[in-house]
């Protein structure tokens, strides 16, 4: 085959262009940037005759469509292009979307710039496919580690949607209340809104829709808070340690159908939340609910258990246990030291020991902690505390003591507040619990007696000097500033690192020097094989909960893909890996929206005891919030549309699309600014046209055509096809649900079971949605099982032709063009030889019956009613196909020739473009005195000379040589005045082409040039499907056939006695007028035979009373 | 429904003596080029007993069953009874004959099988015409109205031959019934087969027809004629009524040739085409000619006329196509030959067949004759 052409937009031209190339035997790849057809030029014919083009581009054997395509390089090679295109994702499949527009009603977001929902398709756009407006992930979304898609649920939050937000947020962590209190939010800290205002309060958003759900759990039980154990696929992990890490591995590998055991060291579940937290920020039900909904999931953990030398089990007793891997996720317990004097003191204590006992005292009621917080705090209520550190622990122990009734404590923090890691709101609530907090102090030395303990502190004012390794500036003593602070307690809480007792021996795990576990940074593996490790373990005590919760996600991807023995990736989402999306603000959204302050008990009532602080939002609270979001994405990845869409079309994953091809010849039908001249290069075999100008478009296809080899097929084939369609009829009958769309009004069960009895069916059969793959495989795979031989379809499209008319649909085409319809019966033919013949349709006989337009829609409210029209039309279409017969079809051998007459440039021009193709070319430059048809060409004569051809092309000079011409054809063709198309260059006439003089002449004569191209080429005639037929016998050459045809199609041969009619079948239009017409019933129409008709219509009639006794 | 055997018994085709002298007359074996066929040849297929040899034959539908081959026949076989009984076994048998204008006209008649049909069937009677609901004589009208919207076009006489037929009647001193609510008389059903249809027809004709009181029964139409006073009274209902065509009728009325009309006289020559429902079916040969003598105008024979007329060459609407055509292409020209200015008939399917035929484009002139029914000629003349 030759390389086929690139057509460079979809304007009208192009379209234009692509047709003719197309109609020529070429293949075409028509590529447009935007995701739906129709550029320039467009709105200059009527919006129904633009759809029919597109479809007929969408259907054509020869055409390739490229949305959202893009141009990217252009190399000049011999004879040719080689060309670069590059296809952004559209984000939903056109194979399977059917544009019933669930999605759109779903989808959360509204873009504030266009007004459309992020997913959407403008109505009667073409394709008819949805299309997701993503730039790339939201700042907030990608700033998540947790990998929550956060402007999604806030989105749905922001509709109302709380159930759908928070089984969003659980589909990627384990812990929304958790996270939803005590989270460090790094979504908030990108949010776009700061640049405005304020940021979203996502995280209080969070906890709301966690609080919302405890409340309305009851009233609509949830998946995800009512799981379903998965099947086990019989293999079993250990995770040594319950924190957010730990349990993020376990919940996310028993989805995947592992049996999961977790050890904890703690009587108290969760780790470092359950101890490090105080309950008025984090309340223990809150920790509970979630690590109870885990444990549904199929997580068993067992506590106060030990893992290590010291322990019940060591590692190598779990693998004899049976477990295939282990994955540590022991946390960082063990306090950093302070390294001054005085720090082995009775009276210094590690913050992170303190708030352990403090809350197990608490929680637990545990007598043996509530002693050692009383030996603690020695001096009861007197207590003077010294809090060393500027993290939420600190802070954590702050206001703990404060709750404990101890009036004077302080914080003190060697930098500034903007360096420190405590949460910002963390710091404005300490101060309002009238914590002291001395910034930029450090301490130098502990006094005190081993017997009396710590009586004081000394520290020492810094300043701030150069930034350090983590990027905070380093603090700088001031010399001579040293003051010392009576105290009888110091707390100090600079850090953790993991205890790693439990390697104490020698497990092959190699541990850093800075008492870190040493792990592969993508796999997770320690250096012992099926010994994993994550958390704080690995990184120390950098890690916040979400990050934690992030990288135990990563982690148990990395086991589960090791337990494969890598056979797979690791099960990540790949959505993870887009862009931040960085949208212009609209002048609109750029006006401030105060964020909603939460709501807090007041200091007087939370120091008495621990009860939570933030009172949480209320609905119309989280609602006014969730709508401050800018939707920067646009699309937040809700996944409300996956959920909505029956035929599964979106992929949220999609990626750009790199498509190399080698190209004959380039058309530009669109605005030539926006290629560089690297994507385009100027020069031979590439063809510029005005965009909204089809008649250029058709000369470009005209002069590429000229350009290409030829190699295409130039007879036209016969038409013999498979298996012999002339048995008896053996019908497969298909409903079409439409998802719900038909189903939800027409009883498609009635339908199948009335159609089954009728005669000649074999099967009956309900399926989802015919217009998507496995739909055709379905039926191909029915046509083979039960041999098959003709099919109805009732579905949504009611032509059984290969016609497209202005009411037809992007879906409809393509149900017909997967089962085969608009395959070219000649590139049929091979696959009939090949081995699996049976797989092929090419014999099937299709009849299509709408039931959602014709029966659903438009009965919409009378269900009834509408399954008896649909059954009525389904039996009638099944008597159709009981009464098919074969019809043979003609075999008429076309040249390849063409006769051109008329005075005008544009006649040579014709001529030149035509003769490079290979066509036989004739010039007559005056009219021929006699003109009629025989034998599918055109024949014409004059005193001395005798022309035959396939097609003819009147170029007249001036408007008085073409009425001369036009004369001549009204001798073929009796009164009918000739008629041409908007484009001036078809007429009425099969065959017949015209050059308007009007126009200019060297691209009317092109496009003429190309129209004959595409005429002479097998592809654009199909006999047989739309040809009436007259039986020779019957009829009475009475020539009200001829009266009636509008396309010269009917002609009288035969002599005397035996005159009679034969049709034409390049001419016939398949219109029926002759049929409809003839006296003696002598010419059958191609759509349906009187003996069919008179069945369908008596079928429909009668087709009630069956209806209702198969109710 | 008879067998094959009762049909071959009850109308003589075992007394065939295959002596091919119904082949010599037959109108369609000449023309019917696809396969050769003959009524002797069918009856030999029938004795022979295979039913689809039968129905296969083209002969069997395009039959005109204008009974030529009986006029012949030395053993005296029902041939044209035979085709219809047998029409009748073929459509019990799933089979029929290809119906022309779309099966318009045989779809008319089912739809009249409904008893309480509204037509508007006397929108034609001018009010210069009189009927009377209190009279001896009913006049059935047949589907003069329905063809005058469907053959307008090829120039036909449709109402007009109603309208001249009471014109005629009134000018005899009769004012007759004339239905509103006739049905067709049920000629093609019976001839195609269709006995259910004709039977539903003729019982709701003769409802009304009894109700009215009349005594005798005029029609304008030779098939109407046929079907009221044969196949009525054998196949429905004895009903003693006397049903006669107009041509009949007139010379009942006034015996003597001047009759009681008083016909204006005209010059010219005029042919006369025998229906095969009025000559052959009935015997009426003398009564149309002996009218058309009584205009003064001067009666010229065709070559084939009488008892060995040609027929229009189409029966019931059905098997059209070619073969009839040429039948009435041969008898156009014979026509023509003639000389004469004008061809009357007596039957409006004659006209409809006739008048289609001369549309052919091609042949013009050569079949071109001013073609009108006996009963607008004769009422113009008074």
């Amino acid at each position: 085959m030759n390389n086929g052409a690139l057509i460079i937009g979809s304007s009208l031209a192009g379209i234009q262009a692509a047709q003719d190339i197309a109609d020529a035997g070429v293949d075409v790849h028509l590529i447009e940037s935007a995701p739906f057809l129709g550029n320039a030029g467009a709105a200059t014919i009527p919006h129904h005759l633009f759809t029919t083009r597109i479809l007929e581009l969408a259907k054509h054997p020869r055409v390739s469509l490229w949305t959202n395509t893009d141009l990217s390089q252009t190399e000049e090679r011999l004879g040719g292009f080689d060309v670069q295109l590059r296809q952004h994702p559209r984000y939903v499949d056109l194979q399977r979307c059917t544009g019933c527009g669930d999605c759109i009603e779903a989808c959360p977001v509204t873009v504030p710039s266009t007004g459309n929902k992020a997913i959407f398709f403008p109505k009667g756009a073409q394709p008819e496919c949805a299309v997701i407006e993503k730039f790339g992930k939201a700042p907030c979304s990608s700033a998540c580690p947790g990998g929550i898609h956060v402007q999604g649920y806030v989105a749905l939050i922001a509709q109302g949607r709380f159930q759908e937000a928070f089984d969003l947020i659980c589909e990627a962590i384990p812990f929304p209340g958790i996270c939803g209190r005590i989270c460090t939010h790094p979504c908030e800290l990108n949010c776009r809104r700061t640049e405005i205002d304020a940021a979203v309060a996502i995280r209080q958003l969070k906890r709301f829709v966690t609080d919302w759900i405890v409340q309305h759990d009851e009233i609509h039980p949830s998946k995800v808070t009512n799981p379903q154990v998965p099947v086990s696929n019989g293999r079993r992990v250990a995770v040594v340690g319950a924190g957010p890490a730990g349990m993020t591995v376990a919940e996310r590998l028993v989805r995947l159908g592992y049996r999961l055991t977790v050890f904890e060291k703690m009587p108290v579940l969760a780790g470092m939340l359950a101890a490090g937290i105080p309950a008025y920020r984090l309340p223990r039900e809150v920790i509970d609910r979630e690590y109870k909904r885990i444990q549904k999931k199929g997580v068993n953990i067992r506590l106060s258990t030990e893992i290590g030398p010291n322990g019940q089990y060591t590692l190598d007793d779990l693998f004899r246990m049976g477990y295939d891997a282990i994955c540590l996720a022991i946390g960082a317990h063990q306090s950093l030291k302070l390294r001054i004097p005085g720090e082995n003191l009775p009276g210094v204590v590690k913050g992170i020991q303190l708030l352990k006992i403090i809350n197990f005292s608490q929680q637990r009621d545990d007598p043996s902690c509530k002693a050692k917080l009383h030996q603690i705090l020695r001096k009861g209520s007197k207590t003077r505390v010294a809090i060393l550190g500027g993290g939420n622990t600190a802070f954590d122990v702050a206001r703990s003591l404060k709750r404990l009734g101890i009036p004077d404590v302080w914080i003190i923090y060697r930098r500034s507040c903007t360096e420190m890691p405590a949460l910002p709101e963390e710091l404005a609530e300490t101060e309002n619990e009238d914590v002291p907090i001395q910034f930029l102090t450090a301490p130098v030395r502990i006094f005190g007696d081993r017997q009396a303990g710590v009586s004081g502190l000394e520290c020492i004012r810094m300043t701030l000097g150069t930034p350090d390794a983590t990027g905070r500036r380093r603090p700088v003593p001031v010399a001579g500033s040293e003051f010392k602070m009576d105290v009888d307690l110091v707390v100090v809480s600079i850090g953790q690192v993991p205890d790693l007792g439990l390697l104490e021996d020698d497990y092959g795990i190699f541990v850093t020097k800075d008492r870190r576990i040493q792990v592969d940074g993508s796999t997770f593996a320690t250096d012992r094989d099926g010994v994993f490790a994550v958390g704080d373990a690995v990184t120390s005590d950098h890690m916040s909960a979400i990050e934690a919760i992030g990288m135990g996600k990563k982690a148990a991807a990395a086991i589960d893909a090791y337990l494969n023995g890598f056979a797979s990736e690791p099960r990540m989402s790949t959505t993870d890996e887009m862009p931040v999306a960085c949208r212009d603000l609209t002048p609109d959204e750029r006006s401030p929206k105060p964020r909603i302050s939460m709501p807090v008990l007041p200091v007087s009532k939370r120091l008495k005891d621990f009860a939570e602080v933030e009172l949480g939002y209320s609905e119309t609270q989280a609602i006014t919030e969730a709508q401050r979001c800018l939707a920067c994405g646009p699309c937040g990845e809700c996944m409300a549309c996956i959920q909505a869409c029956k035929a599964q079309a979106i992929v949220h994953e999609q990626r750009e699309n790199i498509i190399d091809l080698d190209i004959g010849a380039i058309i530009v039908a669109e605005d030539l600014q926006k290629y560089s001249h690297e994507q385009l290069p100027e020069g031979r075999g590439i063809y510029r046209v005005a965009p909204e100008e089809p008649l250029r478009g058709s000369a470009a296809a005209a002069r590429v055509l000229a350009s290409l080899p030829i190699e295409r097929p130039i007879n036209v084939p016969t038409y013999a096809v498979g298996a012999d369609p002339r048995d008896p009829a053996r019908i497969g009958v298909f409903i079409c649900q439409c998802g719900g769309a038909i189903a939800k009004v027409v009883d498609t069960r009635v339908l199948t079971r009335c159609s089954a009895t009728l005669p000649g069916v074999i099967r009956a059969d309900i399926i989802d949605q015919a217009c998507l793959p496995e739909a055709a495989e379905l039926i191909r795979r029915r046509v083979t099982s039960d041999d098959i031989n003709r099919v109805m379809l009732a579905a949504c499209a009611c032509c059984s032709l290969d016609q497209v008319c202005f009411s037809c649909a992007y879906q409809r085409v393509r149900c017909k063009q997967s089962l085969g319809l608009f395959t070219h019966e000649s590139e049929n033919l091979p696959n009939l030889e090949s081995s699996d013949l049976a797989e092929n349709l090419a014999h099937v006989v299709f009849e299509f019956v709408n039931i959602r337009e014709h029966c659903a829609w438009v009965h919409a409210d009378d269900p009834k009613a509408a399954t008896a029209k649909a059954s009525a039309l389904a039996a009638s279409a099944i008597m159709k196909l009981g009464l098919w017969s074969y019809r043979p079809t003609q075999t008429l051998g076309i040249e390849r020739s063409v006769l051109i007459m008329g005075g005008s440039p544009a006649a040579s021009i014709c001529q030149r473009l035509l003769n490079k193709q290979e066509v036989v070319t004739a010039y007559a430059q005056r009219p021929p005195s006699q003109f009629w048809r025989a034998d599918g060409h055109f024949m014409a004569a004059d005193n001395s000379r005798h022309w035959r051809a396939a097609a003819v092309v009147m170029a007249p000079v001036d408007s008085a040589e073409a009425e001369r011409l036009c004369h001549t054809f009204k001798i073929a063709s009796k009164h009918i005045p000739l008629r041409t198309d908007p484009i001036g260059v078809e007429t009425h006439l099969p065959g017949v082409f015209f050059c308007d003089p009007a126009m200019d002449s060297r691209t009317v004569g092109a496009a003429a040039a190309a129209k004959v191209a595409a005429w002479l080429s097998p592809l654009t005639r199909r006999p047989g499907m739309i040809t009436a037929v007259a039986d020779a016998n019957r009829c009475r050459a009475c020539k009200t056939c001829i009266e009636v045809c509008e396309y010269g199609a009917p002609q009288l041969v035969g002599e005397e006695s035996n005159r009679h009619c034969w049709i034409d079948p390049i001419m016939c239009a398949g219109c029926g007028a002759c049929a409809a017409h003839c006296p003696s019933s002598a010419i059958t129409a191609g759509y349906s035979t009187d003996e069919q008709l008179d069945a369908m219509i008596e079928t429909a009639l009668n087709d009630g009373d069956r209806l209702n006794e198969k109710r | 429904m008879s067998k094959l055997k009762d049909i071959i018994d009850r109308n003589r085709a075992w007394y065939c003596l295959e002596c091919g002298k119904c082949s010599a007359v037959c109108p369609i074996t000449p023309w019917e080029t696809r396969v050769y066929s003959s009524p002797r040849l069918l009856v030999e297929k029938a004795l022979n007993g295979n039913l689809e040899n039968i129905f296969d034959d083209p002969l069997f539908w395009s039959c005109l069953t204008c009974k030529r081959c009986s006029e012949l026949c030395p053993s005296d076989v029902f041939f044209s009874e035979f085709v219809r009984d047998a029409r009748q076994l073929a459509r019990s048998n799933g089979r029929s004959g290809d119906c022309t204008h779309g099966e318009a006209i045989q779809t008319w008649a089912r739809m009249m099988t409904a008893p309480d049909l509204d037509q508007s069937r006397l929108e034609w009677l001018n009010k210069d015409l009189k009927i009377s609901d209190d009279s001896d004589t009913l006049y059935f009208v047949g589907c003069l109205p329905y063809y005058d919207i469907l053959f307008r076009s090829l120039g036909i006489e449709g109402v007009e031959i109603a309208r001249a037929a009471v014109k005629i009647l009134n000018a005899l001193g009769v004012e007759p019934h004339v239905l509103h609510d006739e049905r067709c008389c049920g000629h093609d059903q019976i001839w195609e087969g269709d006995t259910e249809t004709f039977s539903a027809l003729a019982r709701l004709n003769l409802e009304r027809i009894k109700a009215t009181g009349a005594k005798r029964v005029v029609t304008t139409c030779p098939e109407c004629a046929r079907t009221l006073s044969l196949d009525y009274p054998k196949l429905v209902e004895d009903h003693g009524l006397e049903v006669m065509h107009l041509s009949r009728f007139i010379r009942q009325q006034s015996p003597d040739s001047e009759m009681n009309l008083s016909l204006q006289k005209m010059d010219g020559t005029a042919t006369y085409q025998d229906a095969c429902r009025l000559s052959r079916h009935l015997g009426v040969y003398e009564d149309p000619r002996a009218l058309i003598i009584a205009t003064g105008l001067d009666l010229v024979e065709m070559e084939h006329m009488r008892h060995a007329s040609l027929c229009c060459g189409t029966t019931g609407w059905t098997s059209c196509g070619k073969v009839s055509k040429n039948i009435q292409v041969e008898r156009l020209r014979e026509a023509k030959a003639t000389g004469a200015d004008i061809m009357i008939t007596s039957c409006v399917k004659c006209q409809i067949h006739l008048k289609c035929a001369q549309q052919d484009p091609e042949l013009g002139q050569e079949l071109s004759i001013k073609i009108r029914d006996l009963t607008t000629v004769l009422a113009d003349r008074l």
